[in-house]
């Protein structure tokens, strides 16, 4: 090619450039939209909350026995208004517990020295309680009752109720549990399989 | 004349007229009608009865039996005068057709209330439903799409078109070498973005985009430098590997802590290689040659670490003290790279590092009391560091040193403003007269051969993929996943603006490679890796959502 058609070609080429890169971005601008607005259609199908934590106990003025408060599939637990379940209660601290969903289970870490009890399993700061629909929680003078939402999950033992793993109450201490590292499904099968043992001996 | 009392038994006042009249207003109040329908309902259930759809028109009709003849009068009513006789009971039957169609319509008026809304919502409530199982398929599957296939298209035709002219550029002869790395290059895209979707976790748009970028970076490299636009095709296709092998890993990995500590180790071994084995380049020492791998600049693979250690550190401890280890790990990674005097990029993982921190805790005055804090340090810098100081003095004004310190700047601006609007064409104007074309200037290069339309359009390419990051990131379920991504998008997001913001003179050159299109193994390699945590995170999240699709 000639040097002279050589710059019009390559003028040329800068126009196409222009225009592609150009519908490129409208391509991509579109479909980044669809994309979010099917993100929220979907979303909002959906149950926002992945279960609720029912007031059992006689509540005070603010809290009455009986009320539903939503549980979002990680957040904090405590009587602060920044917690995202907010408990306003005597002997619930502001900041009790740090919770997180994994697996249609609720995995819950105290924060605070006094700790909770999950289904009369006391719950130590820095053990990580894995909870399931039905668990009753107690925080402070509060007994909570968890319902999840999803429906779909596969169905459990029903006498293998909450448990805290022996392995995250040695290694997550106070001010060291992860909230991330949640126990793999290896692990859980393992701790099952031990329960299980456990009860078998005690059968015995 | 009758009685007054009469007259209010024989046309019911206010009250009764009321009654009837919402039973005629009920077709704008269905709550109230079905609420009605249930409560029917109900009672024939407590009755013993099997409750049907036919209760629907009984209902109205047991109504208008139970209707005194009064009430059966049109909802207008008689005068006052006519009213005030009283009505003999042979007068309904004296005009049976007329008096039976008038005392029927409330009654119509009533069955149609109940009947209207019950068939509406029906109809509505099935659409509606259909539409949510439509979303639901749409949302969970894997298949392509028509504009990112359009969009993988276009890419691959820009650089095939770009390839193609360069390599018949020369006259008599076709450059064999060119048409190799188009055929290395095109298929690399369109398998990226339009194959491997399918089986691995990749994010289509965001690689579509990725995809474009680097594509322009191997066709004007290799239009102004064919040995480093081959070199960048080769750090591209193993950016690729690198990137498929992160999202895999962020995707599938669920214990971090472990690859927090390890990272975090690396991370200050890799920084401080520089200081013992490096050579001083350009008044900084930020880069190591090792024998197997070759030279590379260690700040940029600690990118990476520093985003992990500031995600995990930042989730699950979310009080100041909790979140210290990251702290300590990003003031000791800042120490290290002012010691190699590399301040560009300490200044991006600065702000990195602080837009995490009121990502994760949202606490604006530690965070003011941090930029305050890095100003400070900036102010440090500049009294302590000489080639600081000439930055900042070409910054403001360049054409006081036009030929030795100004140089570099000047050209830069002389060749954007020399591209115009579409550019002096591919290969074409002299990007060799400015000092570091190839990887710091690379954007001023692009101006000048594509011109300013394509490069405000490039820019427009970059927000598109930290939009569709931050729509990715917010979607995560996890703390950690989240701030994970916000991390990726604010390294990207600020040196892109960093390095552009400094060509134009915006702001003092910092130094540092523009994302996807500079050249540099280092820099290719840790952005591609990038890409791939926020396609792990994508996957995250979608496997997560059809996980609730599943179980909702």
């Amino acid at each position: 090619m000639t040097q002279a058609w050589y710059q019009v070609a390559s003028l040329l080429y800068g126009y196409l450039a222009a225009g592609i890169i150009l519908a490129i971005v409208l391509l991509g601008a579109r479909k980044m939209l669809s994309d979010r607005n099917l993100w929220r259609r979907v979303r909002r199908a959906l149950p926002q909350a992945v279960g609720t934590l029912s007031v059992l106990s006689a509540g005070n003025r603010r809290l009455s026995a009986g009320t539903e408060l939503p549980v979002p599939s990680e957040g904090t637990l405590g009587s602060a208004h920044s917690c995202d379940v907010c408990i306003p209660y005597k002997g619930v601290h502001m900041r009790s517990a740090f919770f997180w969903l994994e697996r249609d289970e609720l995995h819950m870490v105290a924060l605070h020295r006094d700790g909770f009890m999950a289904d009369d399993v006391p719950v130590e700061p820095g053990d990580e309680a894995v909870l399931r629909d039905g668990a009753v929680l107690r925080v402070g003078e509060l007994k909570l009752a968890l319902r999840m939402n999803r429906r779909g999950a596969p169905d459990r033992e029903v006498d293998v109720g909450p448990y805290v793993t022996p392995a995250r109450r040695t290694k997550a201490q106070q001010g060291h549990g992860d909230g991330i590292g949640a126990p793999g499904r290896g692990e859980i099968r393992r701790e099952k399989k031990l329960l299980k043992q456990q009860k078998k001996h005690k059968a015995r | 004349m009758a009685p007054r009392q009469q007259v209010y038994t024989a046309r019911p006042k206010a009250r009764p007229a009321k009654e009837e009249d919402g039973a005629v207003s009920a077709p704008y109040k269905p709550q109230k009608a079905q609420a009605k329908r249930r409560k029917i309902q109900a009672d024939e259930k407590a009755a013993g009865k099997k409750a049907d759809s036919s209760r629907r028109t009984d209902a109205p009709r047991r109504a208008k039996e139970k209707e005194p003849a009064e009430r059966k009068a049109p909802r207008g009513g008689a005068k006052k005068g006519e009213a005030k006789q009283a009505t003999p009971p042979g007068r309904t039957n004296a005009q049976p057709e007329k008096k039976a169609k008038d005392a029927a319509k409330p009654a119509r008026r009533a069955a149609a209330a109940l009947r209207a809304p019950a068939g509406k919502p029906d109809t509505r409530a099935k659409r509606q439903e259909e539409a949510v199982y439509r979303d639901r398929r749409r949302s969970v599957s894997r298949g392509g799409d028509f504009g990112i296939t359009m969009m993988a298209l276009l890419t691959a035709v820009f650089e095939a078109l770009g390839l193609l002219l360069t390599a018949c550029r020369q006259t008599g002869t076709l450059d064999t070498r060119a048409v190799a790395l188009l055929a290395a290059v095109v298929p690399l895209g369109l398998m990226t973005t339009l194959a491997l979707p399918r089986v691995l976790p990749i994010d289509r748009l965001i690689m579509a985009l990725t995809n474009f970028l680097c594509g322009v970076s191997v066709v004007i490299l290799y239009t102004v430098s064919p040995e480093r636009g081959v070199r960048q095709t080769c750090f591209y296709a193993l950016g690729l590997a690198v990137m498929l092998a992160m999202g895999v890993l962020v995707s599938r990995c669920r214990h971090f802590k472990g690859l927090t500590l390890l990272s975090m180790l690396l991370g200050i071994v890799a920084l401080a290689l520089p200081l013992v084995l490096g050579e001083w380049q350009n008044g900084a020492k930020n880069w190591v040659t090792l024998p197997l791998v070759g030279s590379f600049q260690p700040s940029e693979m600690v990118k990476l670490s520093i985003v992990l250690t500031l995600a995990y550190y930042f989730s699950a401890h979310r009080t100041v003290f909790q979140m210290m280890p990251a702290i300590l790990f990003a003031g000791a990674c800042l120490v290290l790279l002012m010691l190699q005097r590399d301040l560009g990029t300490a200044l991006i993982y600065y702000l990195t590092t602080l837009v995490l921190f009121y990502a994760a805790c949202g606490n604006m005055p530690l965070t003011v009391l941090g930029l305050g804090g890095g100003v400070g340090a900036a102010v440090l810098g500049y009294k302590m560091f000489a080639h600081v100081k000439v930055r900042v003095a070409m910054w403001r004004n360049p054409w006081s040193d036009p030929l030795d310190k100004g140089h570099q700047i000047i050209q830069a601006l002389l060749a954007i403003g020399s591209g115009g609007l579409f550019g002096v064409g591919l290969g074409q104007g002299t990007p060799d007269q400015i000092p570091a074309y190839y990887n710091d200037f690379i954007f001023a290069v692009i101006c000048e051969q594509m011109g300013l339309i394509f490069e405000l359009l490039v820019l427009a390419v970059y927000l598109l993929l930290i939009a569709r990051g931050v729509s990715i990131a917010v979607r995560a379920r996890r703390s950690f996943d989240l701030l994970l991504g916000c991390g990726v998008l604010a390294l990207l997001g600020i040196q892109t603006f960093m390095i552009v913001a400094g060509v134009i003179k915006m702001i003092p050159l910092t130094g540092v490679t523009m994302p996807f299109l500079s050249y540099g193994g280092s820099s290719l390699l840790s952005c591609l890796a990038m890409v791939g945590v926020l396609n792990g995170i994508a996957e995250r999240a979608q496997e997560n959502l059809e996980e609730d699709i599943l179980g909702a």
